[in-house]
């Protein structure tokens, strides 16, 4: 048994060493890692409370936080769920897991991107745009509408993520609302028979498209404005500019219901609101969007300068309830 | 604590499982099924190979192949599969150097290695290493005056047919069915590469859905298939000799020597080595290389360097300890409720990691006592390695008590040992290779583990592949790839040290 003894000896002191000191605040987030950790290290050094977080992997790699959090539900663990997208915290808000509260700092956010009741407040926000590959579109040719991928010139040459996953399912279930039941149809039927890949994850839609595996593919801005900062032969178009607009798909901020630090949980939600935390975002790699419009960015276009898909985000999300079992079809799963 | 975490969510009603076995699931079945026989006789004639030549043979630089040999298994399964995809798809190094073929196109090779094929082809070259280093460890073990007695009759082949496969046939055959299960519940690399199989099913049911419970309904077929699995494989071994380890009694292995063969034999191995190690890290690295990523990866790894390593030694020794103990209880005891319960145990190897998460998470977070404590330490994640990985452990060293005499034992009950001197003096040092497998296999598991520890590990704490699989949401292809780097090495380093020491302390060597 001498063998374990010194195992033994580490693993308690380790258990010591685990045990939480003074203030601090629980957060999962599902936003990017390379991009939240910033701001949560940054939220530590300002206030002196602890930021303890769990990251995400992207939807396709393990089955994530969010069945964490409901399974932690009867016992929360978290505080703060700082959502990547616009949909998750409206399941946990259908669970009645969240906590309302209507941060001060939140005042200057337009409406449309609030919950009137306070149970999340969005900010900083992506948007579905096309990437495409340089090497293999000429600039002239570049599509500039997701409905130009029904082209046959393209047959073959489309990647998009599985819908059924992350920012490509809340993207479907909006062109559901925007476009109507049988347009959306016939647009995803249009897709198929066009031969779309259907890949695991955005990431991989990226990869495809900047090794040239694929000509064009559908992602958000931060996967696209990787591509360029890896040198890769890509362009990034802003679809339907003339149309019905892009979706824009902002981050979302609430408090866990129960959650063991309360106070602290209303501090990070209001640094997190805050329009220094939209403009380290905006200057960060991902390059997102502020919702204060006066914010400036200079590396992607302001929001006030797009045409948004206008959608409301609580239909999107009970929508995409509704599709799932014709998704499910469509992917074949 | 494993019927917790087995019976998620209390017992799902009838309604959950109305919809298991429809048509399109059996469909995705049949191509689980597929997947996971194609990479098992994969791996399976590259273990064997590989296992006769470290164990049996002169072969030289056995040293740095053996634990070279282990990388496949070591890189993350996704990763490998990644390599591969940038390998041989269209645009890929291997694509356009193999395209230049007669016969070949660069079209067909992408659509191969998007195929189920192509998925086999990636596990079978990242699961040999199992049945490699199971294969070499019962070779090791077959005692050597039973091959002298048959070389006094026969040709090495003939031994090698009659003597040698059959006594390390029950170690084989284990290694393959962990092999089998690992592959039939594997996601990522399925995925990855576009192939619909049945755990893809689970996935979206927990990541799309959050339906916990028809999630666990559906890991019901997996836990079945197991069960058939292993059911085939005791009447299959039921019949087989046992006694086979008696090596400990004079403490040698037979070696053929290679002699002439010696080169061609080594070529082969380098020739696998490359093509299951080399070129997929390569590919990993060149894509995308600079110093910069090295330094940004070495501060996004920092602690979880250390907690991979340190609860990765932790849970390996937990487990081993854990095999070594219940292992002599199922095997030598063989009681109906040990038994029964050792059946079971092995059940949970099919269920997926989420779930064990899942069932981990009702069963631990409760308000106050113990419990918490544990939750919120270190703690659960050690709970987590030992409910997923210790009916690996338990079997491994289950399969080598069996193969231990029972004249031994049974001489030194009736001298009067109890069990603690049994265990010590005529168990251990019989066992040690094989509890140095056992310790090899165990960290590999531990240390790469994703599914369940994300779900349970301590906020602001995490393990390396837990880093490398958040880094991997937009990070620069080549943090990435440095991170996956940083996790191979300091998974290696301990086991180039214990395989170093174990072939400097002869006995030990597995």
């Amino acid at each position: 048994m001498g063998k374990y003894l010194l195992e033994v000896i580490l693993l308690l002191s380790f258990l010591g060493w685990t045990k939480a000191e003074g203030q601090e605040v629980v957060v999962y987030t599902s936003e990017d890692r390379l991009f939240s950790e910033p701001v949560l290290k940054e939220f530590e050094k300002r206030g002196g409370i602890k930021v303890r977080a769990i990251y995400d992997t992207e939807e396709a790699k393990s089955t994530g936080i969010v069945n964490r959090l409901i399974a932690e539900k009867d016992n929360p663990r978290a505080d703060v769920f700082w959502s990547g997208d616009p949909v998750r915290p409206l399941l946990l808000e259908k669970r009645g897991m969240l906590e309302p509260y209507k941060s001060p700092h939140a005042i200057d956010i337009p409406e449309i991107y609030k919950d009137e009741g306070g149970g999340w407040t969005g900010f900083s926000a992506r948007t579905r745009v096309l990437l495409y590959n340089k090497n293999l579109i000429k600039e002239g040719e570049v599509t500039q509408s997701i409905f130009d991928l029904l082209n046959p010139r393209w047959k073959g040459q489309v990647a998009m993520a599985n819908p059924l996953f992350g920012t490509t399912s809340i993207h479907v279930a909006s062109l559901f609302c925007v476009l109507g039941e049988e347009r959306a149809r016939e647009f995803l039927k249009g897709l198929k028979a066009n031969g779309v890949r259907v890949v695991s994850s955005n990431g991989e839609v990226k990869r495809l498209v900047s090794r040239g595996e694929a000509a064009v593919g559908l992602m958000d801005t931060d996967d696209a404005r990787m591509a360029l900062l890896e040198g890769r032969p890509v362009g990034i178009v802003y679809p339907d500019q003339g149309g019905i607009g892009t979706l824009v798909m902002p981050n979302m901020v609430c408090i866990i219901k129960g959650g063991p630090n309360p106070e602290e949980a209303r501090q990070l939600v209001d640094f997190l609101l805050s329009e220094e935390v939209e403009t380290r975002l905006a200057r960060a790699e991902c390059a997102q969007m502020p919702l204060r419009p006066w914010t400036e960015v200079t590396r992607v276009p302001g929001l006030d300068r797009l045409r948004p898909m206008l959608v409301d985000y609580r239909e999107v999300a009970k929508k995409l309830e509704e599709i799932y079992p014709y998704l499910k079809e469509w992917t074949g799963f | 604590m494993l019927w917790g975490s087995f019976n998620v969510g209390g017992s799902p009603s009838v309604e959950n499982y109305r919809d298991v076995f429809t048509r399109r699931n059996a469909s995705f079945f049949l191509n689980s099924l597929l997947l996971a026989s194609l990479s098992t006789l994969l791996a399976t004639l590259i273990g064997i190979f590989l296992g006769f030549l470290l164990g049996k043979t002169d072969i030289p630089l056995k040293w740095a192949l053996r634990p070279l040999l282990l990388l496949p298994f070591i890189i993350p399964s996704y990763i490998y599969g990644l390599a591969w995809a940038n390998l041989l798809g269209k645009s890929g190094f291997l694509n356009n150097m193999l395209s230049n073929l007669p016969f070949v196109t660069a079209e067909g090779i992408s659509n191969f290695i998007y195929s189920p094929f192509g998925a086999s082809m990636v596990l079978g070259l990242a699961l040999f290493p199992i049945v490699m280093v199971v294969a070499e460890g019962s070779f090791i073990g077959v005692n050597a005056s039973l091959e002298e007695a048959g070389l006094l009759f026969g040709g090495r082949g003939r031994v090698m047919r009659e003597v040698l496969f059959p006594m390390a046939l029950r170690g084989i055959i284990s290694g393959m069915v962990v092999v089998f299960v690992l592959a039939f519940s594997e996601f990522g690399v399925p995925f990855l590469l576009g192939v619909k199989v049945f755990t893809t099913k689970i996935f979206t049911e927990f990541s799309v859905f959050y339906n916990e419970k028809t999630a666990t309904a559906l890991c019901l077929p997996l836990v079945l298939f197991t069960v058939l699995i292993m059911t085939l494989e005791r009447i299959f071994l039921g019949a087989r000799p046992l006694e086979g380890l008696a090596r400990g009694a004079g403490g040698r292995t037979y070696y053929y020597l290679l002699g002439k063969g010696r080169i061609p034999y080594t070529v082969a191995c380098v020739v696998i080595l490359c093509l299951s190690v080399f070129l997929p890290l390569v590919s990993l690295v060149m894509d995308s290389w600079s110093l910069g990523a090295y330094v940004r990866a070495f501060s996004l790894a920092g602690t979880g360097m250390v907690n991979t390593l340190v609860f990765g030694v932790i849970g390996a020794s937990l487990l081993t300890l854990l095999g070594l103990i219940l292992g002599y209880f199922l095997e030598k005891y063989r009681l109906p409720p040990t038994r029964e319960l050792g059946f079971s145990m092995l059940l949970l190897f099919a269920v997926p990691a989420t779930v064990i998460g899942v069932g981990l998470i009702k069963l631990w977070n409760r308000p106050g006592g113990l419990s918490q404590w544990i939750y919120g330490t270190f703690a659960i994640i050690l709970i987590g390695y030992v409910v997923r990985f210790s009916p690996l452990a338990v079997r491994f060293m289950g399969d080598a008590y069996r193969q231990v005499p029972r004249s031994i034992s049974e001489a030194a009950e009736v001298s009067g040992a109890g069990w603690w001197r049994l265990m010590v003096r005529i168990f251990l040092p019989l066992l040690i290779p094989r509890v140095v497998m056992t310790w090899v296999l165990s960290f590999i598991f531990c240390a790469g583990e994703l599914g369940t520890t994300i779900l349970v590990c301590p906020p602001g704490n995490e393990t390396l592949p837990i880093t490398l699989f958040t880094v991997m949401a937009n990070s620069p292809a080549e943090v990435v790839s440095a991170t996956a780097i940083i996790l191979l090495v300091v998974v290696l380093l301990p086991l180039i040290v214990l395989l170093v020491l174990s072939s400097r302390v002869g006995r030990w060597q597995y």
